[in-house]
């Protein structure tokens, strides 16, 4: 068997993981969207799948991201690339984890804004260079991957239909009392996801180019979990403001989705270095 | 001397797991084209297959690192035949072939 099948196998047998996985971890609130909460027994599974599967995801896509960063050689543009992935996603893994120790350890309703926001915020930046490098290092395989002058174009196109997308959606929140910190802050994830979303989708025009192979695999789960983080970050935002709780569940599905997408892509990664 | 068409099936075939077949293929016809290697030639020669493989290297190691990229490099001159190529990998930063370049 060629090391071609071998990779295929193994990423096969990673995919049936990642969807056992993460099916498990959605199926309690997906009962609850369907109006089958389940009682207390219910709640109590929701807390800790929820908990347990986003810090187990997020932390994966860590360890994938920083045995990426260490198997490319020095000279690797991409090793500068998932250095920085791997910066984004411990910082990330450090709020969730905040986030996990008031909700699963001490039974607490998670205040908001809390420490775990401030390793929210701060992986951000983390993310944005990872994701700009990544456009330079495919600029540098030589492979055809469009022009310089498709990429600026897809950037403006996407930065317009942020500001379409995101001003109506968070109109209402900026309209809703609440207290500064709270309010820059749901302003700020929504807008920071926004800018993320700019590189994202040339990464992702470029990405598509390389359909049916492990790479397209590898920015598709990355480019996935981007987007719906952003999803999430906008729902949370748009129905905190609107008082709609009884939506909370569609946050964490839409949440656990995007940390298991950046997980399969990071450990996909990470296996095609292997 | 191997035949051209028989060449760059097996390297797309070879590159098409990681980059799938419709990268794999304009990669290939791409560097094809830069090198100067017409595609519906009957024949390629091994200095061209050289730089082929050389080119086409450059850019699989920023994707999978160039210890896996000299696997399937190794894989690609297999199974054709041991065409007795050179070793086809340059670092990825550097990288400006000396055979057939523009």
């Amino acid at each position: 068997m060629n090391d071609a099948r071998r990779l295929m196998s193994r990423h096969s047998r990673t995919d049936a993981a990642f969807l056992l996985a993460t099916l498990a971890a959605v199926i309690p609130f997906a009962l609850q969207l369907a109006g089958r909460p389940g009682g207390a027994a219910g709640d109590e599974a929701r807390l800790y799948a929820g908990n347990l599967s986003k810090l187990f995801f997020v932390a994966l896509a860590a360890l994938g991201a920083i045995g990426s960063a260490a198997r490319f050689e020095a000279d690797n543009p991409m090793r500068g690339t998932w250095r920085m992935m791997a910066a984004g996603l411990l910082t990330f893994t450090a709020g969730q984890a905040a986030l996990g120790v008031y909700q699963a350890v001490l039974r607490l309703p998670s205040p908001f804004p809390s420490i775990a926001d401030a390793f929210f915020v701060a992986s951000y930046p983390f993310f944005l260079a990872a994701l700009l490098r990544a456009i330079r290092a495919y600029g540098q395989t030589g492979y055809p991957i469009g022009t310089a002058r498709e990429r600026v174009g897809t950037a403006a196109a996407t930065a317009a239909v942020a500001v379409v997308v995101g001003y109506p959606a968070l109109r209402p929140v900026v309209a809703t009392p609440a207290p500064p910190l709270e309010l820059l802050l749901n302003v700020a994830y929504p807008v920071l996801d926004l800018a993320v979303l700019v590189p994202v989708a040339i990464l992702l025009r470029i990405a598509v180019r390389f359909r049916g192979g492990e790479v397209w695999k590898v920015w598709a789960g990355l480019l996935a979990g981007f987007l719906l983080m952003c999803v999430g970050d906008i729902l949370f935002a748009y129905f905190t403001a609107m008082e709609r709780e009884s939506l909370d569940p569609l946050i964490h599905v839409t949440y656990i989705l995007s940390y298991a997408a950046l997980a399969r892509g990071a450990v996909g990664q990470y296996q095609l270095l292997k | 001397m191997a035949k051209t068409k028989e060449a760059l099936d097996t390297i797309v075939g070879m590159l098409s797991p990681y980059l799938g077949e419709t990268m794999a293929r304009a990669a290939a016809h791409a560097h094809c084209q830069k090198l100067g290697i017409v595609v519906g030639s009957p024949e390629i020669t091994r200095e061209q297959l050289d730089a082929l493989l050389r080119r086409i290297a450059q850019g699989l190691n920023i994707f999978i690192g160039r210890e896996k990229t000299a696997v399937v490099v190794g894989e690609i001159q297999a199974a054709m035949g041991g065409a007795n190529l050179e070793p086809a990998l340059p670092s990825p930063s550097v990288g400006r072939d000396r055979v057939g370049g523009r």
